[in-house]
């Protein structure tokens, strides 16, 4: 067993005070900071009160990231995303005569962002959100404004009620790198829960784990994990299988695939190896596929990753 | 690529061959019903895991059983039954061991042959339409072989979907069938293996000795039906003529009455006789069921009106091939002919002659008795029939056993019989008395349907009479047995009999018993009707028929000659693609460490413990170190190097010396296992 670096060792500590603040749901604490590293965004799809927020926040505090919150409805304007410039008539300096625009940043300029309940906003607004998530940078009144680096979504959408939604299109989804779901808490942790202190307060408590170069320097190791021919070829099979073989209306696209080999490895990463095996990719191959593939399937979106899994041989 | 079977299939592929099973039980051993039932059970226990996969011990004694049970059970004869009960064994233990999905596919397959070898024995609507069912169910368990079963709890819907599915496949393919049905030419078989069944056909045999007719009395299968083209003769006079029997022998002290072979010429259509079309000529259509003879039916005066079809000249028809399969042919009938024109030829008249002299004093007495008391032939022949008359003969199916000169015993001590022994008697004493005289057999009466006017002919009314040849008349036909039982050719073998049991006995859930309730009677009328057309539009749509509907339909023969260009070309078509499709591939190179790699895992895939396709390595050791503890560490550092190997960074480990290690590691394995009980 090698020697974990001190990056490693600090994947750990963010696992455990994570762990702490949410109880009983370590695999998608593993892969929301597998989305992180990889440099995606991530879609959490749940019902309401089941700690998307409390994830999102928990997961700020303790990257050390800048963290704002937009809540979607259906009147929201990019403006209330982005940020608008407001005509000042006196500036605060003071020295100048006439008044100037002045841009006021929107919540989106922050390291990282909840927008919640993403599916009510109506598309004009969800674009203003998905194009900064794909570019990296707003435009806003003809002037290119960079994001803060690094730059995270977590989008949550509620699945239950959706009525009066505006569900994310294939080619909007495409830009999350997964998507999750959180799910009931087993009874063990639920009573853990109960009777413990707010984790809300405790999110809000968190220190800072690691510093924001331990993160970027993590995020370039990802990239330095190795893959293998045999596991690349294991993975082109899989992106065949869902274009040709699978009879799915339209498969993987190559952003997909991309994405898959990316968050592969920051799972293969976050579990201490340095080379990819096919179990890293079978670990991820859920949350990075099934959104992507779900209306290609015509049927429930669980069904892809299950039989991509139980039908692509590891080995040929 | 080899897939596993998915657990999902296994109800679907039990249930279809139990369905392909069952119909094919009625015309084999029982034992099979025992072996099927334990496989199933056996197999249902391995898919609960209760039982591990048979090693390869087992199977071979489980097949040599198999194999010793079904030569045992056929005395080593290969007949039809022999056959069929060995690929019904094969296919079976075949169930035992499907592991994949390939495994899947030869049962499935081998049922859809079994289904195929059911219609050997029975071609009739209903089999048909139960096999509609068995293919039903055998669509849906290749359909279930392709699912996939995403959550534990899914198995209810797996099975609606898959047996939705094959009924829209079947759909689908129905108008294919029906087009390629019409349109497809029937071709010759290509070979044919003359495979027969053990069980002999029941009905006539070439040799008739009192008891067999009464054999027959009990079977109510079809023999022929018979379709006039106009209005039928009367009904008495339905004698279906189907072998002379003028040879007398003694046998154990009985009389038995065969062909002697004097008729073996036979003329063959259209060189022989016909009738003219006039009043009293019958045409008519017969339908026989196959034989495993060449003998034909028809009413007397009878005449071939196909070719295939040739006459001897005592007035029986007969094929060129023996019946194995159900045969249809034309035939015209004179009945009242007088078959004299020719003379009685010596030989035939010596043949008509001939007895065993030592045989029967009593009956010879009594026959030179009535000929002296009588002047001409025809009142001697009267007088012969008026003594069974006078005598108050009874007409019985179950008749006392009789032994030594039996016409004798007949003739005075029991004078209880049927038809055989009134016949033969009545033969003996013609030819004591020096009359020319035959036995005739073959079948009285029938059953009309009212509604097709078709007449149904079965076992039980198979029938022996007499015929003499009397000067200047000619062969004259005589039933001794119309003089006592008069009922039992007005009404037929079912309403001349005193009371039920006689009838059809042992055979208690006979539809044909229970005629007596109207309704049950209608509905097997109305069956029978069906069959009826089943076998004249289906059954019997021939390469002649095919031919004569394409010309009615396109009228041209050149038309027709395309078809089977187009038929021919399109199976060529379909070779092609399948031939390209199934084109092996170039198969990559396995390397050491894939080969060991291979044979560990059919080592432990008796323990359930190979790698499945889709597992990965790690995975995989997780798998086997929770499985043999003791190993674990060895499992780990195994596989740790296993993936060093395929996805590390390090490049290609050292082969020879990790293809020893997993040597190592199987042979280590399997003993522990082996040693663990199960």
């Amino acid at each position: 067993m090698p020697q974990p670096s001190v990056n490693q060792k600090s994947i750990q500590q963010i696992f455990d005070t994570l762990n702490n603040v949410i109880l009983g749901k370590e695999t998608q604490i593993k892969l929301a900071i597998a989305c992180l590293l990889a440099k995606g965004h991530l879609l959490i799809e749940d019902l309401p009160g089941m700690g998307k927020t409390t994830l999102s926040h928990a997961l700020a505090r303790a990257l050390g990231l800048s963290y704002n919150r937009i809540q979607f409805t259906s009147d929201i304007l990019p403006a209330d995303i982005l940020g608008v410039s407001i005509f000042e008539k006196e500036s605060s300096q003071g020295n100048e005569q006439h008044g100037v625009f002045r841009f006021h940043a929107g919540p989106i300029f922050s390291q990282l962002v909840l927008a919640d309940e993403i599916n009510r906003a109506t598309p004009k607004a969800q674009s203003a959100l998905l194009e900064a998530m794909e570019e990296g940078q707003v435009t806003i009144e003809g002037e290119t404004r960079p994001l803060p680096s690094p730059f995270f979504v977590i989008a949550t959408q509620n699945p239950a009620s959706q009525s009066g939604t505006f569900p994310l299109p294939e080619s909007q989804l495409d830009r999350f790198l997964m998507r999750i779901s959180i799910g009931y808490p087993d009874a063990k942790s639920e009573m853990e829960l109960l009777t413990g202190i707010d984790r809300r307060k405790l999110a809000g408590e968190l220190k800072q784990v690691i510093s924001l170069t331990e993160l970027n320097q993590l995020q370039e190791e990802v990239d330095q994990v190795h893959a293998s021919t045999s596991v690349l070829e294991y993975l082109q099979r899989i992106i065949h299988f869902t274009r040709y073989e699978g009879g799915y209306s339209y498969g993987l696209s190559p952003r997909g695939g991309l994405g898959l080999l990316k968050a592969a490895k920051a799972w293969a990463l976050i579990h201490q190896r340095k080379h990819l095996i096919p179990e890293d990719i079978q670990a991820v191959l859920p949350s990075v596929v099934d959104h992507r593939l779900a209306d290609a399937a015509h049927q429930s979106s669980h069904g892809v990753s299950t039989q991509i899994l139980q039908r692509i041989a590891v080995i040929k | 690529m080899t897939k596993d079977f998915p657990r999902s299939a296994l109800v679907w592929l039990l249930v279809s061959i139990t369905s392909v099973m069952i119909p094919l039980q009625m015309h084999i051993p029982l034992w099979t019903s025992l072996v099927f039932i334990l496989v199933v059970a056996w197999r249902w226990l391995m898919h609960l895991g209760r039982l591990p996969f048979p090693t390869t011990m087992i199977k071979i004694i489980v097949v040599t059983l198999g194999i010793s049970a079904v030569i045992i059970s056929t005395k080593g004869r290969f007949h039809l039954e022999g056959a069929t009960t060995f690929i019904l064994v094969a296919s079976l233990l075949k169930v035992l061991e499907i592991k994949t999905q390939r495994d899947g596919y030869i049962v499935i397959f081998l049922s859809f042959f079994l289904l195929g070898v059911s219609f050997l024995y029975d071609q009739g609507i209903l089999a048909a339409l139960y096999s509609l069912i068995v293919v039903w169910l055998l669509i849906s368990a290749l359909v279930g072989l392709h699912q996939t079963l995403h959550r534990e709890n899914e198995y209810k819907q797996l099975f609606s979907a898959a047996g939705k599915t094959s009924v829209q496949v079947l759909a689908l393919s129905l108008p294919i069938m029906l087009v390629l049905f019409i349109l497809f030419p029937r071709l010759g078989p290509l070979w044919s293996l003359n495979l027969q069944s053990s069980k002999a056909k029941t009905g006539l045999s070439e040799e008739m000795s009192p008891g067999d007719i009464a054999e027959l009395s009990k079977s109510d299968e079809l023999v022929f039906r018979v379709t006039f083209d106009k209005q039928p003769p009367a009904a008495d006079t339905w004698y279906w003529r189907g072998l002379v029997l003028d040879r007398f022998k003694i046998k154990n002290g009985r009389a038995v009455w065969s062909s002697s072979g004097v008729f073996d010429q036979i003329d063959w259509y259209p060189q022989s006789w016909q009738p003219e079309m006039q009043e009293g000529v019958y045409d008519y259509r017969i339908t026989q069921e196959a034989s495993d003879h060449k003998w034909l039916f028809g009413l007397r005066g009878v005449a071939a009106m196909e070719s295939g079809i040739g006459m001897k000249e005592n007035d029986l028809i007969t094929s060129n091939k023996k019946l194995y399969q159900r045969k249809e042919y034309r035939v015209r009938s004179q009945p009242t002919i007088a078959i004299a024109d020719q003379g009685l030829r010596p030989f035939v008249r010596n043949q008509s002659l001939q007895l065993v002299d030592s045989s029967n004093p009593k009956s010879r007495l009594l026959a030179q008795q009535i000929m002296l008391e009588n002047t001409s032939d025809q009142a001697r022949v009267d007088s012969a029939l008026n003594y069974y008359q006078a005598n108050n003969f009874v007409y019985t199916l179950k008749p006392i056993p009789m032994q030594e000169n039996d016409i004798d015993s007949f003739l005075f001590d029991n004078r209880a019989g049927f038809c055989a022994h009134f016949s033969s008697s009545f033969v003996f004493m013609m030819r004591s008395m020096n009359i020319p005289a035959r036995v005739v057999s073959g079948y009285q009466g029938g059953e009309i349907n009212p509604e097709s006017g078709h007449i149904t002919v079965r076992q039980y009314d198979a029938h022996a009479w007499a015929e003499v040849w009397l000067e200047g008349k000619g062969w004259v036909s005589v039933d001794p047995t119309a003089e006592v039982a008069p009922q039992r050719i007005r009404l037929g073998l079912r309403d001349s009999l005193p009371d039920g049991d006689e009838f059809l006995p042992g055979n208690n859930f006979s539809l044909i018993k229970l005629s007596n309730f109207q309704l049950l009677n209608d509905l097997r009328l109305r069956l029978d009707e069906l069959n009826y057309l089943w076998h004249q539009s289906v059954l019997n749509f021939n390469k002649d028929k095919q031919g004569s509907m394409l010309k009615d339909w396109f009228g041209r023969e050149a038309l027709k000659k395309s078809l089977y260009w187009l038929a021919g070309l399109f199976c060529a078509f379909l070779l092609l693609v399948s031939a390209i499709l199934l084109w092996p591939g170039r198969k990559k190179k396995r390397t050491q460490i894939e080969k060991s790699l291979d044979s560990l895992n059919n080592k432990l895939s008796r323990y359930g413990l190979n790698r499945k396709e889709h597992e990965g390595l790690n995975d995989y050791s997780q798998r086997l170190q929770a499985n043999f503890p003791h190993e674990a560490a060895s499992i780990q550092r195994l596989f740790d190097q296993l993936q060093q190997h395929y996805y590390g960074d390090q490049g290609v480990g050292d082969e020879p010396n990790l293809t020893k290690f997993i040597k190592q590691m199987s042979k280590r394995l399997t003993k522990d296992r082996s040693n663990r009980p199960q």
